[in-house]
């Protein structure tokens, strides 16, 4: 009798570890979902410190910020010393900048490039990539928090943790990982309170006496589909054969910069992403943050480096320049590099 | 602090992510329980060998190595007499003679499609991809406005 009542047992689990693997938590995908829209139902105001690590340096931001929900933001830079003083009011569709340095207010538009923040957790495949998992009670900067933790089901590696407000869902402090374990980045609240409202004159996007408004960087336009972002195109598109697992096409865009045309394809699963730029120029680009890395890519000589949390691989093969940013290793791009043949 | 306590703080503590009250905790408690410092070792030996796995190799300096691979792709400037030569090769020189003998023309132009292309820089690469990547969940905000707001002294008004 009690070998069938085992054996039941046995296959209930079974059951239930493979439609659940890697101790995927129903309960973490929930928390994840309320806390990347937790800022459109509440207001706050703060400090932020924002650290991105490389091999061999860090660079940090220090912010005031003001949050009135859903949308305003007035975010003021104490650090780093080049952007001190910096002043940005947002509404989410436009962004002023105050440049007290310059006199003048810098104005983007970045809702024409398509890109409005806020966009819907792709919950579907965070699902399929991630597990997530809430953990210990903690607390960040005085309010009560849990962890989630995102470890990669592919991989098993850790790929972020988030310090989530147990009152708010508000993402308190968040922690990315490179894939050899370090820490890549990371964000903490140093003081944050909730409060019902802010004066609206703080988001008020106007230009003080003695500034002058011009207009800001401007960026490529996220394409409607990829025909629409390929049929401009003077040279012939490559794509990659090879991607990460859980990686998938997100969108296309298409600019145009120094007269260079140049296509940019982005890939993501979830969380992390990367781009891949291609241009007929058949030019390496200038390193802007000191000197490049030599790495093969196939059978081509290429070039790496790291700007923040992100890396660079650039390199050239029938007459294009081909360029992987993102926050994944130096030789997982060359592998996805690799796979690239114009 | 127990064993319980202890052991979902260990990775933390590898990464010097604890408090000081805390990390002292640790800190004393592996001190005192074999299995939880067997578990911090454990750990320990994964962060090298992940480190290991990755770790770029390196048989020369790399600005040494990317110095030369650099300097091999380089553009070479040609020099006045190969401009010359190839000024005066037959399918330029047949019709620049026709024209001199017609006397029409006195000034000769540049080709400019002999130019080298723009060079890009990386910069206007991790814009770009900040740009198209900031509504992720994993974009942090004030970075992201800082990187973008950064390229804003250099932008040209709209032609």
């Amino acid at each position: 009798m009690a070998r069938p009542l085992f054996a039941l047992v046995c296959a209930l689990l079974t059951v239930i570890v493979a439609h659940n693997p890697a101790g995927a938590s129903p309960e973490g995908n929930t928390l994840l979902q309320r806390a990347v829209v937790a800022d459109d139902a509440t207001s706050y105001t703060g400090t932020l410190t924002s650290v991105v690590y490389t091999s061999d340096r860090a660079e940090s931001t220090v912010v005031n910020i003001d949050h009135l929900a859903p949308s305003q933001w007035r975010i003021w830079y104490v650090a780093p010393a080049d952007a001190y003083g910096r002043l940005i009011v947002s509404n989410e569709t436009v962004t002023y900048q105050y440049e007290p340095s310059a006199n003048k207010v810098y104005a983007n538009n970045w809702s024409a490039s398509a890109l409005a923040l806020g966009d819907a957790l792709d919950t579907e495949r965070v699902e399929k990539n991630y597990a997530a998992q809430v953990g210990a009670e903690t607390s960040v900067a005085g309010r009560s928090a849990h962890i989630l933790t995102m470890t990669s089901k592919h991989s098993g590696t850790l790929v972020e943790r988030l310090w989530i407000d147990d009152q708010t869902n508000l993402i308190l402090r968040r922690e990315i990982y490179h894939a050899d374990g370090t820490i890549a980045s990371k964000m903490s609240f140093d003081n944050v309170r909730t409060v019902k409202t802010l004066p609206k004159e703080l988001f008020n996007l106007s230009i003080p006496a003695r500034m002058t408004l011009v207009p800001g960087a401007t960026y490529a336009t996220k394409a409607a589909s990829d025909v629409e972002a390929t049929s401009a195109l003077t040279f012939t598109v490559v794509r990659p054969k090879f991607l990460p697992e859980g990686f998938a096409l997100a969108h296309e865009s298409l600019g145009t910069h120094d007269a260079v045309q140049t296509l940019q394809i982005v890939y993501d699963d979830g969380l992390r992403d990367f781009s891949l730029f291609e241009n007929a120029t058949g030019r390496i680009p200038k390193f802007d943050n000191g000197a490049p890395h030599p790495i093969a890519v196939g059978d081509q000589d290429g070039f790496y480096s790291e700007a923040g949390n992100e890396t660079i691989v650039s390199w050239n093969a029938g007459g294009l320049n081909l360029t992987l940013v993102g926050d994944l290793p130096a030789k997982e791009l060359s592998a996805i590099g690799a796979s690239l043949k114009p | 602090m127990t064993c319980t306590d202890c052991r979902p703080l260990i990775v933390d503590y590898v990464h010097r992510q604890l408090d000081d009250v805390t990390d002292a905790g640790v800190y004393t408690h592996l001190h005192e329980c074999a299995a939880c410092m067997q578990a911090h070792r454990e750990e320990l030996a994964l962060g090298e060998a992940l480190r290991a796995a990755f770790a770029p190799e390196r048989a020369l300096p790399t600005s040494v190595i990317a110095g030369v691979r650099m300097a091999m792709h380089a553009d070479e400037q040609p020099s006045f007499v190969a401009r010359l030569r190839a000024f005066l090769r037959p399918q330029l020189a047949v019709p620049l003679a026709v024209v001199v003998m017609i006397g029409g023309a006195s000034v000769v132009r540049y080709d400019h499609t002999s130019a080298p292309a723009p060079q890009l820089s990386t910069n206007y690469f991790l814009r770009e991809h900040v740009a198209q990547t900031m509504s992720s969940p994993s974009s942090d905000r004030a970075w992201s406005d800082y990187v973008l707001t950064s390229a804003n002294a250099d932008a040209q008004p709209p032609r």
